[in-house]
């Protein structure tokens, strides 16, 4: 892997979006939950693009060990970079760090479409370079094709089977055109991998998402107990599992992981994320009416008062 | 990925559907990927490109363009030719729509895209989707006469983009119009857009078979993707009608001369005709009898040019292959030596020491020989 050419992640601009956005940026968020454990490109891809969307940086600012942040220069100098870039490329056609460069530099523009044909470009010189392969399917996952995606990584893991950056962006790949059994399969090889803490509990939350995916709620849950013991700081597993029985109507076992979210986190990237549709049949809630500064509900309007049927299992939106 | 994707089961299925099957698709296609396979990563760009087309399908414009670039890197592709012809029926253009049935019919050879062609095909014959050339009122003839000039300026000034906008408009008007289908053609040349160009020459040589000129720009851009044989095809049926054309003839016998040496022989028989001092035409002639083993009438060419230019590389070099061919080694020295003294002195070691020439010179003699040179 080529980490010289990866994006930088965006500023914290989304501290300043409107709430409407950032509640849309916890929705996001789950989206996000399949990102990649170890490849900081993939991440910062991901970030890039969601930050042009206006939503979804929030969460990530917040797994700060998953995407090491580092400031993107102005945004005003990007133009007048790319075209320096570009010009170089047409100088040195024989330069392939100049295409990983020029690559990068789009998508840290935001310009995912360019990047990837720009890494295109390069493949077509060097179609056996890994780092350039690697670096046209990062480009084309973060543009939201994960079938093409999903071809390229299944070459490279043919052929680099050690190598768990891509194997795990070949996951992600799957996931993302919902061959949910397949991803599953490579999440297993990677779960069974080890690394490093912050490795493994992306791969059991990933497997969770997975799992939760084909339907088995049960499992989820337990990968996500898993994803917590590895990583007991790291609230998402938390959260995840307060969403799952949300949907489940199990109140008490939603309360009680939300309390442990919160004080994982701060004050404010928590009442983002509370604003998950998910919670919103339970806002009466007593804990929801103290956290918005309410008086405690009287009598009688607990969360048998709740006219929002709880979903089972089987109702569970697929791809969560 | 999307939220909205994950929140719609349905559409979730179909997606994936889709993707597995693009996923089986390129498998089948390619089978394992080689490692330096660079088909195998061009397949995958196109099917990216398709998948952009998909997703931007309320943006015709912005789908057209991806499937145009998708085009460009795979000519031939079935899916990407429907996809366009989907894109031109769905913006209501029928002449684009019939030129790119067209295409997809004539490589493919494919029932469906036959159905789409020939179904517009007899409205722009019958002049029911609109008027042809003839048919531009008198009204409408200056309107006309502007947008084609101003489509001029613009390619002057290397605006395609604007200029091929101006010239489909008026194409969707004037369907049949040779001179937009001309302009249209060459705006698609100068991009470099092959397919395109073979589309709209396609179109307009079905329209104006008798026309040279769209003859030959539609061979030279099928020449481009790939489509030899046909190119071949349409420039001996144009020289059929116009046996005497010298650019059908230079075309013909360009791309004729390394897979069809009956038709690139007549083609060069017939261009010495009209121009005997063209050295060119006469050593590619004399190659191409070489090659074919005619090595007297090889002899004979590549003789008539040294009356020109008695100092001719290719023809001394020609003349030294020969002779050694004829196992006439003593012959093919004296071709070498005499080109010794024509050409540098690091040209003429790499000549020497190719494989028909070797034991020609001793390899002392060699460098004295040279040595010996001015």
């Amino acid at each position: 892997m080529n980490s010289s050419h990866r994006t930088q992640s965006p500023g914290p601009a989304w501290r300043t979006a409107p709430p409407y956005i950032r509640a849309a940026a916890a929705c996001a968020s789950v989206a996000l939950a399949i990102m990649p454990a170890y490849s900081a490109k993939l991440a910062s891809v991901r970030e890039t693009n969601i930050s042009s969307a206006s939503e979804g940086e929030a969460i990530l600012t917040l797994r700060e060990e998953m995407a090491p942040r580092r400031e993107p220069p102005p945004a005003a100098a990007i133009p007048g970079a790319l075209a320096r870039a570009q010009e170089l490329l047409e100088r040195n056609p024989d330069d392939r760090d100049a295409y990983l460069r020029v690559g990068s530099l789009f998508l840290m523009n935001g310009q995912v479409e360019e990047a990837a044909t720009v890494y295109w470009w390069a493949a077509r010189r060097w179609p056996s370079d890994p780092a350039v392969l690697d670096n046209l399917g990062a480009a084309l996952l973060a543009a939201g094709d994960g079938g093409s995606a999903a071809v390229l990584y299944d070459h490279l893991v043919a052929e680099y089977p050690d190598n768990p950056d891509y194997r795990f962006n070949f996951a992600s790949a799957l996931y993302g055109i919902g061959a949910y059994d397949a991803a599953r399969e490579q999440w297993g090889k990677l779960e069974e991998t080890g690394g490093t803490a912050s490795r493994r509990a992306k791969v059991l939350y990933n497997l969770a998402m997975t799992e939760l995916a084909l339907g088995r709620t049960n499992a989820a849950l337990e990968y996500l107990d898993k994803c917590y013991r590895v990583q007991p700081e790291n609230p998402f597993a938390l959260w995840a599992q307060a969403r799952i029985f949300a949907r489940q109507g199990a109140v008490s076992n939603m309360v009680d992981r939300l309390e442990k979210v919160k004080r994982l986190m701060t004050e404010s990237d928590f009442e983002l994320i509370v604003r998950h549709p998910a919670f919103a049949p339970w806002w009466d809630e007593p804990f929801f009416r103290k956290l918005r500064g309410e008086e405690p509900a009287a009598s009688g309007s607990s969360s048998s008062a709740v006219k929002v049927t709880p979903h089972s299992e089987g109702s569970i939106p697929r791809g969560e | 990925m999307s939220v909205n994707v994950r929140r719609s089961g349905i559409r979730r299925l179909v997606t994936t559907c889709a993707a597995l099957g693009v996923l089986l698709g390129i498998v089948s296609a390619h089978g394992a990927p080689a490692t330096d396979d660079v088909a195998w990563v061009n397949s995958v760009w196109v099917n990216h490109l398709l998948w952009r087309a998909e997703r931007l399908s309320n943006d015709l414009i912005a789908a057209e363009a991806a499937c145009r670039q998708a085009l460009g890197v795979a000519p031939s592709s079935g899916r990407v030719i429907r996809r366009l012809v989907d894109i031109y029926a769905r913006g209501g253009h029928a002449a684009m729509t019939a030129m790119s049935s067209w295409y997809g019919w004539n490589l493919l050879g494919v029932q469906d895209l036959r159905t789409v062609f020939t179904s517009l095909w007899l409205q722009v014959e019958s002049g029911a989707v609109a008027p042809g050339t003839d048919d531009v009122l008198q009204v409408q003839r200056e309107e006309f006469r502007e947008t084609i000039t101003a489509a001029r300026e613009k390619v002057r000034q290397r605006n395609l983009v604007e200029a091929e906008l101006l010239l489909r408009g008026l194409l969707d008007q004037y369907p049949r119009n040779l001179p937009v289908l001309l302009h249209l053609g060459n705006i698609y040349v100068l991009a470099r857009e092959w397919a395109m160009a073979t589309m709209s020459f396609g179109y307009a040589a079905r329209l104006y078979p008798e026309n040279p000129d769209i003859a030959n720009n539609l061979a030279l851009a099928l020449e481009q993707i790939g489509q030899m044989e046909r190119a071949l095809q349409v420039l001996r049926q144009a020289l059929e009608r116009y046996p005497d054309t010298d650019y059908l003839l230079i075309n013909c016998a360009r791309i004729a001369d390394p897979r069809d040496p009956a038709t690139a022989r007549q083609c060069y028989r017939r261009l010495l005709e009209f121009w005997p001092d063209k050295r060119e035409y006469r050593l590619r002639y004399a190659r191409l009898l070489a090659r074919e083993g005619e090595l007297q009438e090889a002899h004979r060419q590549y003789a008539a040019v040294l009356q020109q230019n008695p100092d001719n590389e290719d023809a001394l070099l020609g003349l030294a292959s020969i002779a050694v061919r004829e196992g006439d080694r003593e012959e093919a020295r004296l071709w070498l030596d005499r080109l010794s003294t024509v050409v540098a002195a690091d040209q003429w070691k790499e000549i020497i020491s190719r494989p028909e020439f070797q034991g020609i010179y001793p390899a002392e003699k060699t460098r004295t020989q040279h040595e010996q040179q001015p």
